[in-house]
């Protein structure tokens, strides 16, 4: 149903557009992905600095591959596992952080190290490592029709939820109690945000890779920190930046044949240190 | 346990047989006491009384059993405003003092614009504090004292009948003190608020309060000023305090009591 808007749409574009770049669909797939992921991670981002959250991502995306090798072993889309495992493994985090007297750090470790263990021994056991690197750094280039249109129902649904939450968790991250006492739901809000966040980074690998998908959620937002002259300007500038590393990573990786993730993240980590740079010169 | 009785004024919490267990250890046990309405009430005790947990007992925020009751407040649950003893962030938190007191009034995300009458609202709330001056700055340039009043203009926000404080002169040197005390005394005479605050300074309790509970996961005593006995204090906080006598009026800043 949905094939002949996309062709309609990259015909469209192709014509309107002259680059050399611009004549291939795989591209516009790969920016129409990007489109949607920057935004994703831009607004998530700004709460995961926060919340102070980067390992905690890091430990969902790399939890996935316990997914991919669940996938492997029971002859299903490791698609669908690695998302199923992201999700279980944030949720678990959040419980166990709420239960136990451990630090944070020690259960989210206890918990990557819990998966990636079980990921790699299913694998060794299996002999099987193909197409493994798809999943580890990422393949934005050949993301399909059906993907992209996932991608755009989970991101509007994802944006109208944190239009919603964005103050409310904004206010959770500076007081617990301060925010409950306003009234807000904060066990409800907590759990609601890994939930969120383990989508947003498991629908993310696929473009990014799992080695690198936090950096897209950090990296964009620390950039905004150094610039922002408030919380409004940090959301916008975290997303532009994330846009702009994003589409120049996929026109990096076209012209020079290098993994467009990775070269995202490169060109997200020159743009922090161009606002470093400017905090330590200029202000 | 030495109960005071006797106050006259009307009663704006009454907690009675008040017990809260987090994590299978007892923090507060049959905990009685009446707050005053219109008062300012100073909940002192050493660290680990179960001072916050009894905040946030009031507030609803944690599990107890035994009773909490508002018998001034006719419709039930009075609406009570909090000050949180320090906020979590980076100081690098490109936050400004607008934005943060917009996140707790509007519900519209911060990215997508402040109306004018949110910044108007919020610009009523600083003036009351004396903080219209703060606006456009970052909160991690406040100083603590500017900091307290911003989160008190958040917490007076739906004009409160109860206002609770956790040690909101921690960290704030002697004139950022007396200036918070001043505002806080002055505001809680014009909207006749009942304050509740937690303080580990004695010297802001002889100064600014009326009522005092000593707290050590029980009430060990509690009443006016003349409470804070030497016995009472040693029955609080396991060791001897000397109080020194003092002329010091209801707003003086200096040191009355010292360990």
């Amino acid at each position: 149903m949905m094939e002949p808007f996309f062709q309609y749409l990259y015909s469209f574009l192709q014509a309107t557009i002259p680059f050399e770049w611009a004549q291939f669909d795989f591209v516009w797939r790969a920016i129409g992905a990007m489109l949607i992921i920057a935004p994703l991670c831009a607004v998530l981002g700004v709460h995961v600095v926060n919340f102070r959250m980067a390992f905690f991502s890091d430990a969902i995306s790399h939890s996935t591959f316990a997914g991919v090798a669940l996938g492997v072993l029971l002859g299903v889309n490791p698609s669908m596992t690695l998302i199923g495992f992201g999700i279980l493994a944030g949720l678990s985090i959040t419980l166990l952080k709420g239960r136990s007297d451990l630090s944070s750090d020690t259960v989210i470790s206890v918990i990557l190290s819990a998966t990636v263990a079980l990921g790699i021994t299913i694998l060794y056991a299996q002999k099987e490592t193909r197409n493994l690197e798809a999943y580890l750094y990422g393949t934005v280039l050949a993301i399909s029709d059906v993907e992209l249109f996932l991608l755009l129902i989970i991101g509007i649904l994802v944006f109208i939820i944190m239009g919603f939450l964005f103050n409310r968790l904004f206010l959770l991250s500076l007081n617990h109690h301060l925010a409950a006492s306003r009234g807000i739901p904060v066990t409800l809000l907590e759990y609601g945000f890994s939930l969120i966040l383990a989508v947003v980074v498991t629908f993310s690998i696929r473009a990014i890779g799992l080695f690198l998908v936090t950096a897209m959620l950090v990296v964009p937002a620390a950039t905004a920190r150094n610039l922002a002259g408030g919380i409004s300007s940090l959301f916008w500038i975290a997303l532009i930046s994330a846009l702009t590393s994003g589409i120049a990573g996929i026109l990096f990786s076209f012209y020079w044949d290098t993994p467009a993730g990775a070269s995202a993240i490169l060109i997200g980590c020159i743009l922090f240190l161009i606002s470093w740079l400017k905090v330590r010169w200029f202000d | 346990m030495n109960q005071d009785r006797s106050f006259p004024l009307k009663t704006a919490v009454e907690i009675i047989n008040l017990g809260v267990c987090l994590r299978k250890i007892d923090i507060l046990m049959e905990v009685y006491c009446s707050i005053p309405a219109g008062q300012t009430t100073a909940i002192i005790g050493p660290n680990g009384a179960g001072k916050t947990t009894l905040l946030l007992a009031i507030l609803g925020l944690v599990p107890y059993t035994g009773r909490i009751d508002f018998p001034f407040f006719e419709q039930g649950r009075p609406s009570i405003g909090y000050v949180p003893q320090h906020l979590d962030f980076d100081r690098g938190l490109p936050c400004t003092v607008e934005d943060l007191m917009t996140t707790s009034i509007s519900k519209k995300a911060l990215w997508l614009g402040k109306k004018q009458k949110i910044k108007d609202h919020v610009r009523v709330g600083l003036e009351r504090v004396g903080a219209e001056g703060l606006k456009n700055r970052f909160i991690g340039k406040l100083s603590g004292g500017e900091l307290q009043r911003v989160l008190l203009a958040m917490a007076l926000e739906g004009n409160p009948s109860i206002l609770l404080l956790d040690e909101p002169t921690a960290g704030i040197d002697a004139p950022g003190e007396q200036l918070f005390c001043d505002l806080l005394s002055d505001i809680q005479n014009q909207a006749n608020l009942t304050v509740i605050l937690i303080s580990h300074d004695l010297s802001v309790v002889s100064n600014h309060a009326q009522h005092v509970i000593c707290l050590n996961k029980t009430v060990r005593c509690s009443g006016g000023l003349n409470t804070l006995t030497e016995e009472n204090l040693l029955k609080t906080f396991g060791l001897h305090i000397q109080i020194y006598p003092h002329n010091h009026g209801p707003h003086q800043s200096q040191q009355d009591m010292k360990p």
